[in-house]
């Protein structure tokens, strides 16, 4: 029996295929790109311009841009700063207050304004074991307390790894390891979680070329940022992922016609998690939720 | 030519409410050429069993695409469009009842056991005024009765499935009965392998029909349905729907030219699907019911064929029920449809006939749930909630019907028609396909129905001896308050579904062309359709129009049968169609050090062609009472590697800067299965 049903799922699996393919795009001029925050570890915009989809050279930070943040009356320019490459102040946000963001380039203008959240403090976070099928899957999982238990609060995050892995050697990595966004609905009053799956046993075992990215490996430092974002932020987030297999753009909350968003939040972060696999402990359900 | 009520009690016609549909069973030159209906296929099921079928799995509603006008979504999907409309705008009877999602696996198979069926009719946007509740298309597909003089079983077994059917007199000459069913067996292998066995991979569908002679004047007709899938990854995912559905039909005939029928129908598609990993506890639940009372009567009367009735339906309509964690939320609504409608066949003279008729159409929109003012954010600006008894709006609309043929000699005759139609469910699909977990809305005090007029033109020809026909028909669609998913917005997204929809209109026109070769040992048709498909949706291609996921340039499709002798049936298909529509990048940015797309264009792109070729070979013998066939298949016999999917991947390691990546479902499926019958 179990004979006929590998070769029934072999038959159907064999049968699929994948392949590169020639593909002619219609390319069009460079847009305007601008991500700009105001959170309470600073102010940062960056501004780039947006590139042809064969190229594989990241842009730097537009130059020449005016760009100012204001609330209550108050506004503070942002000049351009090299260490960072963008536009760059101190100035920290006060949670509760709306700011408004104004850019100026290139003959055009640009503006947005966002609600600043309290933050949201971080309670533990670490990787676990979860038994899938027959393999264990590595997971990582959060837990927060929700600034506004009473109300549907929408937070971002961003996990990041630096490794010294021999697989990365004189690689840039510049991308998240994950990021996403989350909704606090139907959470346990007071509190928010991120439960991500990382990669599988096997295939952190098989260690394939193409999986890299996914798996962690022994001796990588791991941190997490949890940012309170209001309700337009999270929309951008999640229409830019969802519209990117649909062939959807973000709506953005910049008006002027570019591309981009303007977040006011309060990040919080996690200790850092030196990663060994040896030491994971396998998933239980929190008290909390039983 | 038998009295019009001899043709209506026949044992086989009982629920059946035109002439045309009960005698034709065949896509007979002769009938094609009879039908007075512009835009009308009829299915014949013994050239079903014929045609190569992936798996050998026999399906109607994979064959109908081989006909003019009548397009896959994709090869997995059951979902079909007809003259650029999309799959949920197509509205599927069985015995009357509506049946939604009518595939198993996802849509891989129809849910429709062909050993239970008799005909289908696909009216493809122009109907008589008797049917309403698809603005593209309505599929009327009839169960067959059960012999009224003999006992017949039969029993077939495929790679995925088996079936068995049973039929026979309950009373000799008095009543019969049909039973027919089909199972999968794929989770029988699950179970006996330690890894999979516990989860769940299996569908089923059941068919019986009772037939009863109560007196010369009348026959009552019971037939039901069910159909399911159930499909779950251990304790963590569960996914399960289905259909089922009741009808009673009354046939009385009052004489030679007058008969009525009335038939009693419900029907209840439901959904499920759960999520229970870490600390991710989800659970969403869908239905739609229908209860429907109708009363129709045929009058025929000198060179007119009436038909008059109406019916009323009381819809239930559960968008979604939820648990999100420690959230239980739940949108359910209730609503009154109606019709009332006239409709009269006319024979002008020698060469002119007319069908023309007027349907009313009202829908009601109950209380007894909140109902809402939305603003353009999607936000809730006003809540109303009245009683259940009460009426919260209505909504009343008049839906002509006209269709006229000329006939110019015996081998030539024109046609042209015009029909408006109307649909209350509105399915929302977060994808290019239908999926069985889509969420569905009706019309509410701010969905307005979808309402769609199309006019068609056509002339047929036929060869003196009838051994070749040829058709042509144009069409042209317009269509209102077809609803989509905001951007961003998923099924998931709020439980509110209004707050996540925006409504537009859309378009679509095209050209069909078809030949028949009926006689000789070689029979089959080629079809093809030229079309466009077009939509226009605030915030969506900024305001413009645009071309539809659905539009395809080209469709072609040859079907080949070959009798070879008593014992061997060949066949052959092959099809061919311009690829779909796709929206591909026309540049990219970054946010946050990650690389994004961005999209110039709706749908201005095409994916590479498809087309596939499909062999089958059917062995039939007689072993002393027992007729035993075997069906051999090969699905895909070329191994083309159609596009499924298109990806588009950054690469920064590649000097492309993006690689695109086509994912294709089959190569070469070859299949085999056998049936017996007694």
């Amino acid at each position: 029996m179990r004979k006929i049903l590998y070769i029934i799922l072999s038959v159907v699996a064999l049968t699929s295929c994948k392949k590169e393919i020639d593909f002619d795009f219609n390319e069009i001029e460079p847009l305007v790109v601008i991500e700009g925050r105001v959170t309470n570890e600073g102010s940062k915009v960056r501004i780039t311009p947006s590139r042809s989809v064969t190229d594989s050279i990241h842009p730097r930070c537009l130059q020449g841009a005016t760009v100012t943040v204001s609330a209550e009356g108050n506004t503070i320019i942002l000049p351009y700063d090299e260490a960072s490459d963008s536009y760059y102040s101190p100035f920290s946000g006060v949670a509760g207050t709306t700011y408004q963001l104004s850019v100026d380039y290139d003959g055009h203008h640009y503006e947005a304004s966002a609600l600043m959240t309290e933050p949201a403090p971080i309670i533990s976070a670490d990787f676990y074991w979860m038994t899938m099928l027959d393999e264990r899957m590595l997971v990582y999982e959060l837990w927060a307390l929700d600034p506004y238990p009473s109300q549907r609060n929408q937070y971002w995050y961003r996990i990041d790894r630096i490794t010294h892995h021999p697989h990365f050697e004189g690689k840039r990595m510049t991308e998240p390891y994950r990021w996403g966004i989350l909704d606090d609905r139907g959470c346990p009053p007071g509190y928010v979680f991120l439960d991500m799956m990382s990669a599988s046993e096997k295939t952190m075992d098989k260690d394939e070329e193409d999986r890299w990215k996914s798996i962690l490996y022994d001796g990588d430092s791991i941190t997490c940022q949890l940012m309170t974002i209001d309700r337009p932020v999270y929309d951008y987030f999640s229409s830019l992922r969802a519209g990117q297999s649909g062939g959807a753009n973000p709506r953005t909350n910049i008006s002027g016609g570019c591309l981009g968003y303007f977040a006011a939040g309060s990040i919080t972060r996690t200790d850092t998690i030196v990663f060994s696999r040896s030491d994971v402990k396998s998933w239980e359900k929190p008290e909390i939720l039983n | 030519m038998l009295p019009l009520t001899a043709l209506a009690q026949h044992s086989d016609v009982a629920r059946e409410d035109t002439l045309q549909e009960v005698t034709i069973t065949s896509r007979s030159a002769q009938k094609r050429m009879e039908e007075l209906q512009i835009g009308v296929e009829k299915v014949d099921i013994t050239t079903l069993a014929k045609v190569p079928s992936l798996f050998g799995e026999k399906d109607i509603i994979k064959s109908i695409q081989l006909l003019p006008g009548v397009k896959s979504e994709n090869e997995v999907s059951g979902g079909y469009q007809v003259r650029g409309g999309k799959a949920a705008q197509n509205l599927i009877l069985l015995d009357g009842a509506t049946v939604y999602n009518a595939g198993h696996l996802m849509g891989l198979f129809s849910t429709f056991n062909d050993d239970a069926l008799m005909s289908g009719s696909l009216y493809k946007g122009l109907v008589p005024a008797q049917l309403g509740g698809g603005t593209a298309s309505v599929f009327d597909i009839s169960t067959r009765s059960g012999s009224l003089h003999d006992y017949h079983f039969g029993g077939s077994i495929g790679l995925l499935s088996a079936k068995v059917v049973a039929e026979g007199p309950i009373q000799q000459d008095r009543s019969s009965f049909l039973v027919a069913g089909r199972r999968s067996y794929l989770d029988l292998f699950l179970k006996a392998s330690e890894k999979y066995r516990d989860n769940t991979l299996h569908f089923y569908d059941a068919n019986v029909r009772l037939n009863f002679r109560l007196s010369q004047k009348d026959i009552l007709a019971l037939s039901f349905f069910a159909g399911r899938d159930n499909m779950g990854l251990t304790d963590m995912m569960n996914m399960e729907w289905g259909n089922m559905t009741a009808t009673a039909n009354w046939l009385h005939t009052f004489g030679e030219s007058h008969y009525a029928n009335t038939k009693m129908l419900y029907s209840d598609f439901t959904s499920d699907v759960g999520i229970d990993m870490l600390n991710v506890y989800y659970t969403m639940k869908g239905y739609i019911r229908h209860a429907t009372l109708q009363h129709q009567q045929t009058w025929q009367t000198g060179a007119h064929r009436m038909n008059y009735g109406l019916e009323a339906t009381y819809l239930q309509l559960q968008s979604a029920e939820w648990d999100i964690n420690m959230l239980h939320q739940r949108e359910k609504r209730n609503a009154l449809t109606g019709a009332l409608w006239l409709g009269d066949e006319w024979r002008m003279g020698r060469s002119v006939e007319l069908s023309a008729g007027l349907r009313f159409h009202l829908f009601s929109v109950l209380g007894g749930a909140p109902y809402y003012q939305i603003d353009g954010n999607g936000n809730i600006t006003e809540t109303t909630e009245e009683g259940s008894g009460h009426i919260v709006k209505t909504y009343a609309d008049l839906e002509p019907r006209v269709s006229a043929k000329i006939t110019l000699n015996r081998q030539h005759s024109l046609k042209v028609g015009y029909s408006r139609t109307s649909q209350d469910i509105h399915a929302i699909s977060g994808m290019s396909m239908s999926m069985p977990f889509d969420r569905y809305t009706m019309t509410s005090n701010i969905i307005k129905p979808e309402q769609a007029d199309q006019v068609a033109a056509g002339w047929f020809y036929i060869t003196p001896g009838g051994d070749y026909d040829l058709s042509a028909e144009g069409y042209y669609k317009n269509i209102r308050n077809v609803y989509d998913y905001r951007d961003g917005k998923a099924f998931y997204s709020e439980i509110e579904i209004e707050r996540l929809i925006l409504g537009g209109k859309g378009r679509a026109y095209g050209m069909e062309l078809c030949a028949h070769k009926n006689k000789g040992p070689l029979t089959g048709w080629i079809s093809y359709t030229l079309s466009w498909s077009e939509n226009k949706i605030e915030g969506i291609n900024g305001g413009e129009w645009y071309t539809a996921s659905n539009d395809r340039r080209h469709d072609l499709a040859v079907v080949g049968m070959y009798h070879l002798s008593p014992a061997w049936e060949l066949a052959a298909t092959w099809r061919y169609n311009t690829g779909q529509a796709l929206t591909a990048p026309s540049s990219k940015y970054d946010i946050d050090g990650t690389t994004f797309y961005y999209y110039n264009e709706r749908n201005g792109y095409r994916a590479p062609a498809y087309h596939r070729l499909d062999l089958s070979a059917t062995y039939t013998r007689k072993v002393q009472k027992a007729t035993q066939i075997w069906s051999f298949g090969i699905y895909n016999a070329y191994c083309r590697y159609n596009p499924f999917t298109i990806r588009f991947k950054n690469d920064d390691k590649n000097p492309t800067g993006t690689i695109v990546e086509q994912t294709s479902l089959f190569g070469i499926v070859p299949s085999v299965s056998f049936t017996i019958k007694y």
